[in-house]
């Protein structure tokens, strides 16, 4: 028991239950605690309830449109559409709270033991699967060894964030037969042993989704993909509506689990409308909500920003803008010698002006982080870092310390060339690339856009580092975690921007490396003014997302879509 | 006679495996891996990236990638990429869609396209067959999702009588021909559009001929009055030329439930096929395509059988 410290962790209204979870942490450390035992650090319950529920009306159903998972089995998927589908039908230990700080779900507590080097989760034992299993730990058990089985290539992902529990790697390579790491001495408790300390363990680790191990027990995990209940038959979870079936390309048609542990959902059914992303869709799916054949639509299937006003002015729905789920940004390949000189990255900072942006493209709905985290990580944001912004005269300035003037077209030239540069990307480029085309022209430089579709831009030419300058967009707004997008698209020797920081990757790794959040958000606030100064990436705002929905559907206040999305269960018809 | 038919089905295999290594040499050489959709690389060791292509058979030759694909087509078994449902069910779920809405299109195109065509071929150069001429380059630089979208606008948000997407209602299962009828007015209209001018224009020119043929002269000269005439000895005669479009049409068709699908969000071959190649899902794209060159072949076999329907003097000859 040397430097044992535990903090136990128990939630929801904090005046009911602070103090017996407080009585109960001290009987605890008084029956295991030792001489020279450390004191155990309480987390604060109140910190973490969730947002109190009007009454609500029981009945009726919900039509949403929603981008589909390309399977319903989330162990097979990839992070970004599995994490907002899945917790409709499935659960995890832990689930995001308002700031995305981790709340109980199949897990009613949790110790974090030795600064989070191993994990206890006590279970409930009120949860049962959509046929009326019980649920255990032995699911929690299977479900994290499946992701990370050999034979789970599309669960690498979210294996990942097991990576650092004890013998996964091992298991994962195939040079062992279970995770060693993960025990379960009885049904209801799990505990996890770590190699290191993995921060976002409990936001993200534990929030994966359990897999019923009765069912998927018997199947093998190379077929699981081609098994029935990864199609919408048989596919049985935990969560508040069980699936009753998926018509591929057209809908997922859901049903209320009124066994539901936390009560029944107060809709009987929900319909998930599958969505594309190509502009008839987004037409016809505007006419749908207007008629009312659609109730709700967020996050990939959002109202854009210039049809607010319209959904707005129909009587039948009403518009809700959130924080957005991305902040677009520019990407430098400092690989290309032209940007090797922090000064051409500066200058073309200054030529960028974010404010047009946001007034003129996102209508003034627009957030603005000068960073790779998400404002829903409001704790990791650091307010006061450099932003070279919106001043002509010094990107002209800069440019002719670098030996560009410009010529008699405006355009800068060096040696007899012009500054010409290709600006590559997809998904959001169209709309925003000739923007930044034209501010950038007021300084001199010449874009060539080149807006493709994702498929053409993501592995040709942005994995491949091929491009020269990349729009992108990430769905930070998803992830529980300011870490997940660090480890793969920042990281220094990962990323493919070329960005290389010693400093930068240290400090990455430091995040990661301790549960105190305090000292998280230092080395956070570090990093961002490491980047800010260095400017391998332009930042130019977070576009807020606006939910359009019915005017009588009442859902639930959060900050973001994915949040929103969440509290499904609590959805209510005020009228109907 | 049968002989004949079994030659045609004959000749049509050769040019159905054509197309097969046309579109998947087409999908080879189209930018994008397969592999970088269906997990992000980013969180991917080297030898996670190459054991999810490997699963997927992409490290395998490409020929070996072309027989595996082909043999899948042909016993069922060939999975999507991304959903690893079989191609099979995914084109067998989305027939009655697309079907059901190019039937449609069909049928309101030659309700309208005939009476049309017969009336400006009666009186060539008439203001109505004027029109008609005009018309024919206007439909055709018409694009079908604006028609879509202004039908949608106009029948389902401001009327309120039709309703603007699906091929049935939402909550409904199974495909059911009453409750699919209004899902399929607007549908069947958009895909109607482009063929009404096209197959109006060759009821006219061929109207137009059939008039001058000496048995029309020798029907008129029996005393039969000129509804008859047309509709009973011109109109059938004409209409030789006019399945022979059909025919042509059919791949127009497929193309159109392409757009039509995605306005409508109908869940169709089309729609299907767009997801797939945005996707990079080889498998499905492959399926989809020849599936659609199956649809051609056999709507030109069928085009020939209807000749001689129509013209008993073809099935003679």
């Amino acid at each position: 028991m040397n430097n044992l410290e535990i903090k136990i962790y128990k939630p929801n209204r904090w005046l009911l239950r602070f103090i017996p979870a407080a009585l109960s942490a001290l009987v605890f450390l008084a029956a295991c605690g030792s001489d020279d035992a450390t004191p155990p650090t309480m987390v604060p319950v109140a910190a973490v309830t969730d947002t109190p529920v009007p009454t609500s009306k029981v009945g009726g159903g919900v039509v949403m449109s929603l981008n589909h998972p390309q399977s319903l089995n989330p162990i097979l998927n990839p992070v970004s559409t599995t994490i907002f589908n899945s917790p409709f039908f499935f659960n995890g230990l832990t689930k995001p709270g308002d700031g995305m700080e981790p709340l109980p779900d199949l897990a009613e507590k949790w110790e974090i033991v030795d600064k989070g080097l191993s994990y206890n989760f006590y279970l409930r034992k009120d949860v049962r699967w959509h046929d009326g299993e019980q649920f255990t730990a032995a699911d929690v058990k299977f479900s994290w060894e499946a992701t990370c089985h050999p034979d789970n290539a599309r669960g690498a992902q979210i294996c990942g964030f097991f990576s650092a529990v004890k013998g996964a790697i091992d298991f994962k390579a195939g040079n062992a037969t279970s995770i060693s790491g993960i025990k379960t001495p009885d049904p209801f408790t799990v505990q996890v042993e770590m190699n290191q300390i993995f921060a976002p363990f409990l936001t993200v680790s534990a929030a994966q989704m359990i897999l019923p191990e009765h069912v998927w027990g018997k199947v093998a995990v190379k077929e699981m993909g081609a098994h029935p209940a990864s199609r919408g038959t048989g596919t049985i979870g935990t969560g508040p509506f069980k699936v009753n079936s998926w018509t591929a390309n057209e809908k997922i048609e859901l049903e209320a689990n009124t066994d539901y542990y936390e009560g029944r959902p107060n809709l009987d059914s929900l319909i998930l409308r599958q969505t594309s992303p190509a502009p008839p869709a987004i037409a016809a799916r505007l006419s749908q909500l207007k008629v009312g054949e659609v109730h709700a639509m967020g996050l990939y299937a959002a109202v854009p920003a210039d049809h607010v006003a319209e959904i707005e002015a129909s009587s039948r729905n009403q518009i809700r803008s959130l924080t957005g789920l991305a902040n677009q940004y520019v990407e430098f390949n400092l690989r290309n010698p032209l940007f090797k000189d922090v000064r051409m990255r500066k200058a073309i900072s200054y030529a960028t002006n974010r404010n047009e942006l946001k007034e003129g493209l996102w209508l003034g709905k627009a957030d603005f982080v000068n960073g790779p985290i998400h404002p829903i990580h409001s704790w990791a944001i650091n307010p006061n870092t450099p932003l070279f912004d919106n001043d002509v005269d010094k990107a002209v300035a800069l440019f002719g310390e670098l030996g560009w003037t410009k010529g008699s077209d405006g355009i800068l030239q060096k040696d007899g060339k012009k500054l010409s540069i290709p600006f590559q990307g997809c998904c959001g480029l169209a709309s925003y690339g000739p923007v930044l085309q034209q501010q950038w022209k007021r300084a001199g430089i010449q874009v060539e856009l080149e807006a493709m579709d994702f498929g053409s831009f993501w592995g040709p030419v942005y994995l491949a580092k091929k491009h020269v300058i990349a729009g992108l967009n990430l769905p930070y707004g998803l992830y529980t975690d300011p870490e997940y997008p660090m480890g793969g698209y920042f990281t220094p020797g990962r990323n493919r921007s070329g960005w290389d920081s010693a400093r930068g990757k240290e400090l990455i790794g430091l995040a990661t490396s301790t549960s105190d959040q305090k000292e998280r958000a230092k080395y956070y606030f570090e990093l961002q003014t490491v980047m800010a100064n260095d400017v391998p990436n332009l930042w130019l705002g977070i576009p807020q997302e606006h939910w359009g929905f019915a005017k009588d559907l009442v859902i639930p206040e959060k900050k973001t879509g994915y949040l929103t999305v969440r509290t499904a269960k609590d959805w209510y018809w005020k009228n109907r | 006679m049968t002989r004949y038919w079994i030659g045609r089905i004959l000749q049509a295999i050769p040019l159905w495996i054509g197309a097969s290594i046309l579109v998947f040499v087409v999908l080879q050489i189209a930018p994008g891996d397969p592999s970088v959709l269906l997990a992000d690389p980013s969180f991917l060791t080297d030898e996670q990236i190459q054991e999810l292509r490997e699963s997927i058979g992409l490290e395998d030759p490409l020929p070996t990638q072309y027989m595996r694909m082909m043999a899948g087509i042909f016993t069922g078994e060939l999975r999507s990429f991304r959903t690893q449902e079989t191609t099979m069910s995914m084109i067998r779920g989305a027939i009655p869609t697309t079907f059901s809405v190019v039937f449609v299109g069909i049928v309101v195109a030659l309700l309208l396209s005939l009476p049309l065509g017969v009336a400006a071929g009666r009186r060539p150069g008439s203001f109505l067959d004027r029109i008609l001429s005009a018309g024919v380059v206007v439909v055709i630089s018409f694009p079908a999702f604006v028609l879509g979208i202004i039908l949608i606008r106009l029948f389902s948000e401001e009327l309120g009588i039709l309703p603007a997407s699906g091929i049935r209602p939402i909550d409904a299962t199974g495909y059911n021909p009453v409750e699919m009828l209004p899902h399929l007015v607007l549908p069947g209209l958009v895909t109607a559009f482009p063929l009404i001018p096209i197959l109006a224009r060759y009821t006219r020119d061929a109207v137009q001929d059939t008039l001058a043929e000496d048995f029309v002269r020798t029907a008129y000269s029996k005393g039969l009055n000129e509804g008859t005439v047309l509709w009973r000895h011109v109109l059938r005669n004409a209409l030789v030329p006019v399945i022979s479009v059909i025919g042509i049409l059919i791949p127009l068709l497929l193309g159109g439930a392409v757009i039509v699908e995605q306005v409508f969000e109908l869940p169709g071959i089309g729609r299907i096929t767009v997801q797939a190649a945005i996707l990079r899902d080889y498998p499905v794209v492959m399926s989809t395509v020849l599936f659609s060159a199956v649809l051609v072949i056999a709507a030109n076999l069928i085009v020939d059988f209807l000749y001689g329907v129509v013209d008993p003097r073809i099935r003679l000859r």
